[in-house]
């Protein structure tokens, strides 16, 4: 019988004793695994990121653009630099910014077609056949999480360059893998959506159903990113979560966001 | 071969033939500039279809930018005009000129609406699913309105101006009557929507907030003024007499006075927004008055919108012909307002994100604006398609302005 890595990965993690799973990661995963056996309206998902271990390598950003194959102009995640003080008392301070897939999203009741709705698990999803590309949910986001797919592509700056490896041919072949964003097969060419559309980080939803982490959680080097589910209180999550060291971006706005910083 | 005697005889014999008409008539040339305009402005209706909206100089920091700011403006002249000729002829029972401006009104109001639709639809990122929001609409959102509200109020200015241009017998007048009135919450509704799609988010708060959907009807008022002065003044059969020039006065008073309000409530809201300073809000004001798009409001808007039609209609308030050309400058000048209220509050990210802004580049990811040349192409087809309708509403549907009419009387 042939076992896909998937299956091997998730087996041998459920198997393993809660106790004695050290790696954040590993334990992340069990816990994935855990609630994904739960029915879709009793996961809560979260994600909370320790910004005192993060080193602002970017990891994060190129993995998520790799998983998600985001064109030139769409970025899921970002990572913002800051610099504090003044030479020689200089600090830097790094400030992943995702989608923060609020309880009370400011994106969704704007769209006028229910292109963009809250999940039961909490997550802001789109529905690319849906959406007009009136832009009006990322004239919404205060967090200016969501961005527009207007359709660029690396390969057209490429050089024609005919019958070599770098050729434009060769770049614009790599461009149309397809992607695999909400569970849909989709590859990015003409008119078709997700061009056109307003796109946004989804917590790597079609990851999570395949029970692994999102990209951006087990690319991250410092492990300064966290994820699971709120709903369970044995989760690491939960327990950052309830940290008394956490922040919220702009909470003053009402929105509740589900990503949580540690500071 | 014919000799130069037989010539005469045969002109003695046929009569004498009509003097051949110019070609190029001042009706001529205007048609032949809409084609031409069309022609031109067709090809960035072409790259929109073909490119998307990549040819465009929108982006996720600025995703809003001429195509909005021009449909709102043409929202302003379409709905404002109408709302006032109602006022005035409906409401306040003015006297008996301005009601012969009916078919004139419904008519601009008609080319108006298609110019602002053209310039919408073809912002969306996918223009051929607009139904969408007919087909699956979330009540929530004010787009949403905003699309029914156009639907049922371009149904409002069709049978309007079928009515105009096919007159009912005497026992449905009552229709056009009634159809007016039903026009002024939908006229009013509709430009208070489009002011509270940008009032209700959060996420640009220079835009938040209850002011700029009554600061949006206030503008449609001075536009709409503006436009109806400028028609009455020019396109009136009888452009001499007393009746001629007390309506031209009255209808120029009647800009001056909106124009006075606007420019106090223009100067009280940005007095309370610097103020306080709040970045997010004040950046956007500063742009406006001192960032790259300066000349927009002092020169553009402050000058030639407010200043100097002021001044003419304060000095040369006996003249209809400089009161005309006033209103004629407020209607040209005053897409200054919405350019300003569309693109310098979403500029500001620069300033209040600017790490953001830092973190990840490609196109698409600029903290700037300025229309590429199709978008202007596309501004050009909007603007030369509405004037064509206009041309054939009046020149051949004959939607011309009447001395005698008895509507709203």
């Amino acid at each position: 019988m042939t076992v896909t890595t998937t299956e091997r990965t998730a087996f041998s993690v459920r198997d393993a004793p809660l106790g004695q799973l050290e790696d954040p990661l590993v334990r992340m995963h069990a816990e994935l695994v855990r609630a994904l056996k739960k029915p879709v309206r009793e996961r809560r998902w979260a994600m909370a990121i320790d910004l005192r271990k993060c080193v602002g390598c970017h990891a994060c950003t190129i993995a998520c653009a790799v998983e998600n194959k985001l064109p030139p102009g769409v970025i899921y995640r970002q990572v913002v630099e800051e610099e504090l003080g003044t030479f020689p008392s200089v600090t830097m301070r790094f400030i992943p910014r995702p989608c923060l897939q609020c309880d009370k999203p400011p994106c969704v009741p704007v769209c006028p077609v229910n292109a963009t709705y809250k999940r039961a698990d909490g997550i802001v999803a789109m529905n690319y056949d849906l959406c007009i590309g009136c832009r009006y949910c990322i004239v919404a986001c205060p967090y200016n999480s969501r961005y527009s797919d207007f359709g660029h592509s690396y390969y057209e700056t490429a050089p024609q360059a005919e019958g070599k490896v770098a050729s434009r041919a060769q770049a614009s072949v790599l461009e149309t893998i397809p992607t695999f964003e909400y569970g849909q097969r989709r590859v990015r060419r003409g008119k078709e959506s997700p061009i056109g559309n307003a796109r946004k980080c989804h917590f790597c939803l079609h990851r999570l159903e395949a029970e692994q982490l999102p990209a951006c959680v087990s690319t991250c080097v410092g492990h300064a990113t966290y994820f699971g589910d709120l709903n369970d209180p044995d989760s690491l999550i939960a327990q950052l979560a309830t940290q008394h060291n956490v922040v919220r971006l702009r909470e003053e706005l009402g929105t509740q966001p589900r990503v949580f910083y540690l500071v | 071969m014919t000799t130069p005697e037989t010539k005469i005889e045969t002109t003695s014999e046929s009569p004498a033939p009509a003097p051949k008409a110019p070609l190029w008539t001042p009706e001529r040339l205007l048609w032949g500039l809409g084609v031409l305009g069309l022609l031109i402005g067709g090809y960035g209706l072409y790259l929109h279809f073909t490119e998307g909206l990549r040819v465009t100089a929108l982006g996720s920091f600025v995703p809003w930018g001429l195509g909005v700011a021009m449909y709102v403006y043409f929202v302003w002249l379409e709905v404002g005009t109408v709302l006032l000729f109602t006022v005035l002829v409906y409401v306040l029972k003015w006297n008996t000129l301005l009601p012969g401006m009916a078919r004139m009104v419904y008519l601009a109001a008609l080319a108006f609406l298609t110019m602002a639709l053209i310039m919408i639809g073809m912002d969306l990122g996918h223009p051929f699913r607009f139904w969408h929001v007919l087909a699956y609409p979330q009540w929530n959102s004010l787009i949403t309105w905003m699309f029914w509200l156009h639907v049922v109020y371009m149904a409002l200015l069709l049978i309007k101006l079928f009515l105009e241009w096919r007159p009912v017998p005497a026992r449905w007048a009552w229709l056009g009557t009634w159809l007016s009135y039903l026009g002024l919450p939908l006229g009013i509704a509709l430009i208070v929507v489009v002011g509270g799609v940008f009032g209700v988010v959060i996420g640009r708060p220079a835009w938040q907030g209850s002011a700029l959907p009554i600061y949006f009807l206030l503008s449609a008022m001075v536009a709409g003024a503006g436009l109806l002065t400028f028609e009455f003044v020019w396109f009136w059969p009888q452009r001499q007499g007393t009746d001629y020039v007390t309506t031209a006065r009255r209808l120029g008073n009647l800009l001056l006075g909106l124009l006075i309000v606007a420019l106090i409530s223009t100067i009280l809201i940005g007095t309370t927004i610097l103020y306080p300073g709040v970045p997010a809000q004040a950046t956007a004001l500063q742009l406006t008055l001192f960032g790259p798009y300066w000349w927009v409001f002092w020169i553009f808007f402050g000058v030639f919108g407010v200043l100097v039609p002021i001044i003419a209609l304060i000095t040369q308030s006996q003249n209809a012909r400089r009161i005309g050309l006033a209103a004629g400058l407020v209607v040209l000048t005053f897409i200054a307002v919405p350019l300003n209220i569309v693109i310098p509050p979403q500029l500001v990210i620069e300033v209040v994100e600017k790490g953001l802004v830092t973190a990840y580049t490609g196109p698409g990811l600029l903290p700037t604006y300025f229309p590429t040349w199709s978008e202007w192409l596309l501004a050009l087809f909007a603007l030369s398609l509405g004037f064509l309708i206009f041309m054939f509403g009046y020149h051949i549907l004959q939607l011309r302005p009447q001395a005698k009419v008895t509507e709203g009387q």
